[in-house]
């Protein structure tokens, strides 16, 4: 006779606080009634009870201890009838002024009422809640939806899911405007989860801005999916913007041959930004090139992960991080570029430097290279540093006050992560932004 | 008038001016020579106040006011203007931008209101023409991959667009080619005017041809050795600083 024993850790209070929130919500969430969703969001739960909470000795989330960061977590929103929501003031007027197609989540749901994608011509766009009602649809769609191994945000993102937006690009479409995913974490006392998947058929030209205001101290946890078709384009801005809020982000994007995708991330404040994400190259000759801009004063944390995996020849990716750190703020980039075999011609770029305003301001940065192949050009390089006092007395030799000095050169310092944006309306709020976190100090 | 009195600085503890001593009156222009390392640069940047030159005697004041009880960007608003030696290149900051907020904050602390966009370009525009400098440059961030010539020539420029009573032009012919020192030269000569004080540091008589000085004084280890009228300057030319004691840098 055998006995089998399955061991099972414990789950500690860091993971068992999810699983109370989960066992408290899953009649009510979108789905409850379908086996299938439900099916869905528990082998999501399972994952992330297998993962648990990562802290420190994780590798992967070596500067961000999120056991130690989150010590609670909220009950979850979007549950509930949609709370009332002023897009435009939550996000800024000029980021409000550019002309898109929208897609609001506002409290963990999507607002039609506040949205103008919906039938945007060459874009199929649909909430994930819509999806998750019948047994039939929740099949088709789920079995697009799989989750990643190892992804503790998304297996969060997905097990929560409360909404998200799927939105398909048809093949050859080159968008006349940006689509503008709005996200607001409407109330500070609760967490949202969306989960979304973005697909570019073979061809298509688009820009994607999403922004994530957080109100006080409220928690967001994202999984987005993007698949880039062959010779397809995507620039992708991201902005993150709130004072004391949690936000987890994870994004895995796949590139075929020849397409190009092009991020701009930029967290603005937030107690704890982690944003983490995949870039594979799945064909030869694309590219892709990620640029970060952090600020970040007080208290904190904002964490860029991001691995780019060559899995093709032929393939180019660059990556440039600048961070702005004051007070007792701390910024992280791990930057990891996998060349797999095979992956000849090769040529992976990265650096990151960092401008440090105070002497507790902590800057961490881990390069990492990968390397199976050897016909392969990688390099990385890293600095952290305080500003030009050499440069600050030129300014001020002209008659430019101090203040406005530092400005300027903190501006222009960040500004090289902002160069490759050009639309011109996202480019003027983006600066407005940098501009106004200037000025709060 | 610029009044400086046995002013005595210091770099990293070391004393590089030692009592030194010089007057220039409004509507002149005062030229300064001497070898490597006798303070002349030091002297500038004493005088427009960057960090980490220690005035530890003396006075320096111009029109009566004590620069020394004034922060950099105040004394620039009083009208002083240092055209450095080696202009810095400051990545991601435009010409144009730069130019503005230095006009800007001029006007501001005069109590004038903003300078207009239009007006703003108008003036760039007359003013780099007369100096060879395109406006396609100066959308360039500042200085960033100017060749040594160019970026002289800029600092020419936002002297004329920032009209200053009390110019330091340090070295300002270095590294410029022979039609370069005319054009700048005119620039510099456009601002003299009886209500401007202008000290020009150079090496070379040359510069002294197109910018006619009042008075040459020669400086050695931290002091004014000599003064004396232009053609102490085509002296030097010929006899160097060996009779001031200062041995080849
Ligand atoms: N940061 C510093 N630390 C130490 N010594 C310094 C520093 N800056 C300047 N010095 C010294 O001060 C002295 C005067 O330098 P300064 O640049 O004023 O000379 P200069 O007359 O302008 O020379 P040049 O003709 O070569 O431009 C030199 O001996 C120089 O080495
Ligand atoms: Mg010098």
């Amino acid at each position: 006779m055998t006995i089998h024993q399955t061991i099972t850790a414990a789950a500690t209070p860091a993971e068992q606080r999810f699983l109370d929130l989960y066992a408290s919500v899953c009649d009510r969430l979108p789905g409850a009634g379908v086996p299938a969703v439900r099916a869905w969001r528990e082998e999501a739960l399972d994952a992330f009870a297998a993962l648990g909470v990562p802290h420190r000795r994780v590798e992967a989330w070596k500067y961000t201890d999120l056991r130690a960061l989150m010590t609670a977590v909220h009950p979850l929103g979007g549950l509930d009838a949609g709370a009332r929501a002023d897009v435009d003031a939550s996000i800024g007027r000029a980021l409000a002024n550019i002309d898109s197609y929208r897609a609001v989540f506002a409290g963990g749901k999507f607002r039609p009422d506040l949205s103008t994608i919906q039938g945007a011509p060459g874009i199929s766009f649909t909430p994930l809640c819509a999806k998750l009602k019948s047994e039939a649809d929740a099949a088709a769609t789920l079995a697009a939806l799989s989750l990643p191994k190892g992804d503790v945000v998304a297996a969060l993102s997905t097990a929560f899911a409360t909404s998200g937006a799927l939105i398909s690009i048809a093949p050859g479409k080159k968008l006349d405007k940006p689509i503008h995913l709005i996200v607001i974490a409407s109330c500070e006392a609760n967490a949202y989860a969306l989960r979304h998947a973005i697909k570019l058929g073979d061809g298509a030209e688009a820009s994607i801005i999403e922004t994530h205001v957080g109100a006080g101290a409220s928690q967001a946890w994202s999984y987005t999916a993007l698949d880039i078709g062959k010779g397809a384009a995507l620039k992708h801005a991201r902005l993150t913007q709130s004072a004391a809020a949690l936000h987890l982000a994870s994004a895995k994007v796949t590139l075929g041959e020849r397409a190009v995708y092009e991020p701009t991330h930029a967290a603005i404040g937030g107690a704890l930004t982690r944003s983490e994400g995949t870039i594979h190259f799945t064909g030869p000759n694309a590219r892709a090139t990620y640029n970060a801009a952090i600020l970040a004063r007080g208290h904190s944390h904002v964490d860029f992960t991001l691995v780019v995996d060559h899995a093709a020849p032929h393939c180019e990716s660059r990556e440039l991080v600048k961070a702005v750190l004051d007070d007792r703020a701390k910024g992280v980039f791990q930057g990891k570029v996998a060349v797999q075999r095979g992956a000849q011609k090769t040529d992976g770029k990265q650096m990151a430097n960092a401008l440090l305003l105070s002497n507790d301001a902590e800057f961490d940065s881990k390069p990492e290279l990968e390397i199976f192949a050897d016909d392969v050009v990688c390099g990385h390089g890293a600095t952290a540093g305080q500003l030009d006092e050499d440069l600050m007395f030129y300014l001020r030799a002209r008659g430019i006050p101090e203040a406005q000095a530092r400005a300027l050169l903190i501006a222009a310092f960040v500004g090289a992560a902002l160069d490759t944006i050009d639309n011109e309306g996202l480019h003027t709020a983006l600066d407005e932004k940098v501009a106004a976190w200037l000025a709060a100090k | 008038m610029l009044e400086i009195k046995d002013l005595r600085a210091e770099v990293d503890g070391k004393e590089i001016l030692k009592g030194f001593n010089l007057t220039v009156p409004k509507g002149e222009v005062h030229a300064i020579m001497g070898p490597n390392g006798s303070g002349k640069s030091t002297l500038s940047y004493v005088l427009s106040g960057k960090d980490g030159y220690e005035v530890t005697g003396g006075s320096a004041t111009w029109n009566g006011q004590d620069l020394f009880a004034m922060s950099p960007e105040e004394r620039a608003q009083a009208g002083v203007f240092l055209a450095f030696q080696y202009p810095m290149e400051i990545p991601g900051v435009a010409s144009l931008t730069f130019l503005r907020a230095a006009m800007n904050a001029h006007r501001k602390a005069r109590g004038e209101a903003e300078i207009s966009i239009p007006d703003f370009m108008r003036a760039v525009k007359t003013e780099a023409e007369k100096l060879s400098i395109s406006m396609e440059m100066l959308k360039r961030p500042l200085n960033v991959g100017f060749s040594g010539g160019e970026k002289k020539r800029n600092e020419v420029l936002q002297m004329a667009l920032l009209k200053p009573t009390l110019c330091l032009l340090d070295e300002m012919d270095s590294g410029l080619d022979i039609d370069a020192i005319r054009i700048a030269a005119e620039g510099v000569n456009r601002l003299r005017s009886p209500d401007t004080a202008m000290i020009v540091i150079t090496h070379y008589q040359r510069l002294l041809n197109y910018i006619t000085p009042d008075v040459v004084h020669v400086m050695a280890r931290g002091q004014v050795l000599r003064s004396g009228g232009k053609e102490l300057a085509v002296e030097l030319e010929e006899s160097g600083y060996a009779s001031y004691g200062a041995e080849a840098a």
